[in-house]
């Protein structure tokens, strides 16, 4: 019976609250939009990591096939090991392997080369059961075509069908040795046809050739058991290495980890806004309600159901706008996964995402994040409906009262977050998720310090400038008494622009260094290097080169280098070998090891100098060891002389000299050469550089690319801005949430107070001065949030700078201030409240006075 | 022959219900002399708060006319009709109207402030209307922490604030018990005789109507004189 009576209560109470909303309906639509946006970005950012991952899983699960493991060399396998592994080893499945970039217009493709024969079991492309590489009955027909046609490959049926091809047809591919012409031999099909998106397959005698990798293998793929495995092992010399199959992968997947987390604590910020927003909206709805409360509370509703109320009502209006949100997610995912692959194309390795994947998992998630977030947002609100006493929720004075008793324990409640967040901030630890919650502690425990914060300095602005004339004393003292109204619209403001203001001191500091750096590291005039696929990739140039460089007249010296990966103790890693000159030293700026002594132990003891980022990941310093595998002997151990500064790689980069490297690899390919001029004035450059041109051709019997430092200086400052382009999208949405949240507070704050407005304008003040009012308070508002995001924002730059950075990619940065970037927050601010306050301003001055007298 | 404080001439006015409209007010004509108490009587819905609207220049003038010191209302825009309210009248609503977020005595600063007066005249002004209306030491509390009588005091403080030579009232004590309705109407017409000021106030007490100098019914057949006395003996209203 009571349960009934509580039923039909919390039914009627529901009826209530839908008619409220009924009569509020801008209220409710900003509020809606703000949860629709929130969701919408995180949901976004989930499916694009979700989709990149699984594409990336994909392929390489396709790539890969069956096998259980990668036999590797230092620099190749020889063709003739993999001839005695299969006589050595008749029953242990077994695919020699080529893998490459080549390009074909401006997409990048990866040429995989196979030996058809030995293919069946490995099941490539999820094919099982195909006579061959994984290639369906279409291509069954023309594999003696790809066999016997020196130019066959077989395209990836993706590719094929976004280009339109026919069986036949021919396509020209860029490849390290040149463009050549190739004929589209047959389809490349997979199970799923994204895991094959992007790949030519050919015979790997032909990919050996473009390439340029004859008579080797990049691997050897295996499919060994427990009963073999242990055998096999110890039948190979120490210059092969049996890596598990999924290393590969593990490894790469490492390498985005601290991207992917990155986009998702940026997007969790927005819905972190979000929350804000959804505080601001609950408030109101109760503050517009307290009369309503008291009366159904001395009607007999308890204070229980009142909460319930209201956390009910949190939850209604935020599923269905969490479920928009979703929705609108997967759409502004289509554009954000562009964005992403670019840059992990552009840092890491080729990435083909095709399908846009979102999984019924990730709708609930993004849901649940938004109606978690909506719920917890308003209990702060639905306590207060629930807390009033019936007869005090009819004085306005007393909200603003007991908010003004309440802000001064929430502001020590704040300090109290933020020295927690402090205190995670400088622990010991790599973690990431312990950087991330400092900073969420720190942006939580600041938001409770601003209601007490914007109540001060509106006190203070009201004494300074209250005098100015009742329009300046009404705005300035509107903001400090309404504090339980204001507080919360300038608060959520005021994150906002703080986290925009943090993102761009952290990619202005990480800009600035980054020039810095190339400013130092380019210490050559000119680079020359043969053209690559893709840039880093390192295509090779012939040793004799770098002799016909240093005889050009005008050149004072020439430094040599080469790009390769080496396996190491820690993962794969980026590796140059360099020969230098003169200027080579002071192009690295070491942050551990004496520079002398490194440089020295470097040039003439083979130790190696390694990356910042190398050495933050794996705790390593000055004296450590690290262990390459060498192509001479296998596994050796060298000694870390020194770490350099550098930006080019977050997985990590070690350095080697030519004379160790020769050593150990017996190996005298070069990929770039450095080049100083005698004279670098305009004219006497490009003459030189001619001339070098021509030499350099006529040595190579082909086209070299001849770059300045300046060139590439720009060119990687491009690649720099593109990266962080996706970070300024979701900055602008995050701000978009924001400006929906002032808006949203101000029409309420205004609206709510039009009564006030007619009496103004009963007692004589002009529409005019009605509108300059609410624009002059709202403007106000701007300026409060826009000023006081700036110690936030600073917090998060030397967060994101000095914990986030660090622990996601291992570099150090100064931070360092644009004075255009703080007059840019202030700005930012300043313009979305008074825009947010036309509204309002438009809406008020055109209502009939009468009419605002007798709305009550 | 002195000018009227205010005069409407074949005042008419419609409220609009979808296709059909609604007449409250039919051909009024009214004219109040200086220094003159006049009280307009009616039920609900008779239009009297409108006509109360339509002197102040709060609703547009939809047939016929209003003068306010010689000056057409139906002429001005909204701008020179602020300007005449700010300098010329002071209002009194039935509901105090005041500002819950400013204090008593910035609520009755208000159009001091609005009109430009100089602070220490104001502050000055602000005390003695504060002691007139029995509010001394009562200026910082917020509105809300009065009683309705108490509101009302510092509404009618606040109207007379900047002088005004005419104060519209509109159902002054429709919120009040009858002791401090009729305290409040005392002290109203006391200081508004003080100021040597005009007074329109609307009704549907007949008790209000005892301060008039003239009385009118209002009603959907216009506006006709009324014998207060003879009215409360009769038991109208």
């Amino acid at each position: 019976m009571i349960k009934l009576a509580a039923a039909s209560a919390l039914e009627l109470l529901t009826r209530s609250s839908v008619q409220f909303y009924r009569r509020h309906p801008a209220q409710l639509v900003l509020s809606v939009l703000g949860i629709i946006l929130g969701v919408g970005i995180v949901t976004a950012v989930l499916i694009t990591n979700s989709s990149a991952s699984a594409a990336f899983s994909l392929s390489t699960e396709a790539l890969y096939g069956r096998s259980s493991h990668h036999l590797v060399a230092a620099d190749g396998i020889d063709d003739k090991r993999y001839a005695e592994l299969r006589i050595a080893w008749p029953d242990v499945p077994m695919a020699p392997i080529i893998e490459g970039y080549v390009a074909q217009g401006d997409s990048i493709l990866t040429l995989l080369g196979v030996d058809p024969f030995a293919e069946a079991v490995f099941a490539r492309f999820g094919n099982a059961g195909a006579d061959n590489a994984g290639i369906d009955t279409e291509a069954l027909e023309s594999t003696s075509q790809l066999l016997s046609n020196p130019r066959g490959v077989l395209v990836a049926e993706t590719v094929a069908d976004r280009q339109q091809l026919k069986i036949g047809d021919s396509l020209r591919i860029q490849t390290p040795t040149g463009e050549i012409e190739v004929l589209h031999a047959g389809r490349l099909s997979a199970s799923n046809p994204s895991a094959a998106d992007g790949v030519l397959l050919t015979d790997i005698s032909r990919a050996q050739t473009w390439l340029e990798r004859d008579g080797r293998l990049d691997r050897i793929e295996l499919v060994l058991d427990e009963n073999n495995i242990d055998a096999f092992t110890a039948s190979l010399p120490p210059t092969l290495k049996l890596e598990p199959a999924a290393t590969r992968r593990v490894t790469m997947q490492a390498m985005t980890r601290g991207f992917q987390i990155n986009l998702t604590a940026m997007s969790l910020l927005a819905l972190v806004v979000g929350g804000f927003l959804i505080h601001n909206t609950m408030s109101f709805a109760v503050l517009q309600r307290r009369e309503l409360f008291a009366s159904l509370r001395i009607s007999g509703v308890t204070a229980r159901q009142v909460m319930y109320t209201v956390l009910a009502e949190a939850a209604m209006i935020s599923l269905a706008a969490a479920a928009i949100g979703v929705l609108l997610g997967r759409i502004i995912a289509e554009g954000l996964i562009s964005l992403t692959t670019r840059t992990i194309n552009d840092l890491y390795f080729v990435l083909h995402v095709q399908e846009v994947e979102m999984s019924p998992e990730l709708a609930l998630l993004g849901v649940t994040l938004g109606v978690s977030t909506s719920v917890i947002a308003a209990f702060a609100s639905a306590l207060d409906a629930a807390a009033t006493s019936p007869l005090a929720a009819r004085q306005r004075s007393s909200t603003e009262e007991r908010t003004r008793n309440l802000i001064g324990p929430l502001a020590a409640a704040g300090i109290g977050l933020i020295c927690v967040g402090a205190a995670l901030a400088v622990l010991p630890t790599l973690s990431l998720l312990v950087g991330f919650a400092a900073l969420m502690l720190l942006i939580l425990g600041y938001g409770l310090i601003l209601p007490w914060l914007i109540h001060r300095l509106a006190r203070v602005a009201v004494s300074l400038w209250g005098r100015a004339g009742v329009l300046a004393s009404l705005a300035l003292g509107g903001i400090e008494r309404d504090i339980s109204r204001t507080g919360i619209a300038i608060a959520a403001l005021t994150v906002a622009v703080s986290a925009t203001l943090g993102v761009d001191v952290m990619t202005g500091s990480f800009r600035s260094s980054v020039d810095d750096w190339l400013g130092t590291t380019l210490a050559s005039d000119v680079y020359v290097s043969a053209p690559s696929i893709r840039s880093g990739e390192g295509a090779l140039l012939e040793p004799s080169l770098a002799a016909v460089a240093a005889t050009t007249p005008g050149i004072r010296a020439v430094s040599s280098g080469r790009a390769l990966d080496v396996s190491t103790s820690v993962g794969r890693m980026e590796t140059l070998v360099l020969e230098p000159h003169a200027n080579s030293a002071d192009s690295f700026e070491f942050v551990s090891g004496d520079p002398d002594s490194a440089w020295r132990q470097w040039h003439e003891e083979g130790a190696v100098l390694i990356s910042e980022p190398l050495a933050t990941k794996h705790s390593l310093t000055a004296g450590s060891t690290i262990s390459l595998f060498t192509a001479a002997i296998g596994d050796r151990k060298f000694t870390v002389a020194g770490v350099f500064r550098d930006y080019a790689s977050s997985h990590g980069k070690l350095m080697l000299s030519r004379a160790a490297f020769e050593k150990y690899w017996d190996d005298e390919r070069i990929s770039t050469l450095g080049i100083l001029l005698e004279d670098t004035s305009g004219q006497q450059q490009a003459v030189v550089v001619e001339a070098l041109r021509q030499r350099l051709h006529d040595a190579a019997g082909r086209a070299l690319e001849i770059r300045s430092g300046r060139s590439i200086h720009e060119q990687s400052l491009a690649i720099f801005d593109r990266t962080f382009e996706v970070t300024g999208v979701l900055r602008w949405l995050t701000v978009g949430v924001a400006f929906i949240g002032i808006f949203s507070a101000l029409l309420a704050l205004h609206l709510e107070r039009a009564k006030e407005f007619a009496v103004l304008r009963a007692s004589g003040a002009t529409r005019a001065q009605v509108g300059t009012l609410v624009v002059l308070q709202s403007g106000f508002m701007g300026l409060l949030a826009g000023f006081l995001a700036v110690p936030l924002g600073y917090i998060m730059s030397v967060l994101l700078i000095h914990v986030i950075n660090v622990r996601s990619f291992g570099w150090h940065m100064q931070a360092s201030i644009a004075p255009q970037a703080l007059a840019g927050a202030i700005g930012l601010a300043l313009m979305a409240a008074l825009l947010a306050g036309l509204w309002p301003a438009l809406r008020l001055t055109r209502g009939g006075i009468a009419q605002q007298l007798r709305d009550d | 022959m002195t000018t009227a404080v205010i005069a409407t001439s074949g005042l008419c006015h419609d409220y609009s219900h979808g296709e059909r409209k609604h007449r409250v007010l039919d051909q009024i004509n009214l004219s109040v002399s200086r220094g003159e108490t006049i009280v307009l009587l009616g039920a609900s819905g008779s239009g009297k708060s409108t006509l109360l609207n339509l002197m102040g220049g709060m609703e547009p003038i939809q047939q016929g006319d209003i003068h306010l010191f010689g000056k057409s209302l139906r002429d001005m825009d909204d701008r020179r009709r602020t300007l005449l309210r700010r300098e010329s009248l002071g209002f009194v609503h039935q509901a105090f109207n005041l500002i819950p977020t400013l204090s008593v005595a910035d609520n009755i600063s208000l159009p001091l402030a609005l009109a430009g007066v100089p602070r220490a005249q104001s502050d000055q002004r602000r005390q003695q209307l504060l002691e007139d209306v029995g509010l001394a030491g009562r200026g910082g509390d917020w509105p809300d922490r009065l009683s309705g009588g108490e509101q009302q005091r510092v509404a009618i403080a606040r109207a007379l604030a900047a002088k005004p030579p005419l104060i519209l009232a509109d159902e002054p004590t429709g919120n009040l018990d009858a002791v401090n309705g009729q305290r409040v109407m005392q002290l109203l017409a006391r200081l508004v005789e003080e100021h040597s000021a005009s007074l329109v106030v609307v009704t549907h007490s007949l008790d209000v109507a005892r301060i008039a100098d003239r009385s009118f019914a209002l009603s959907t057949s216009g506006l006709k004189p009324v014998d207060t006395a003879a009215a409360a003996a009769a038991g109208a209203w």
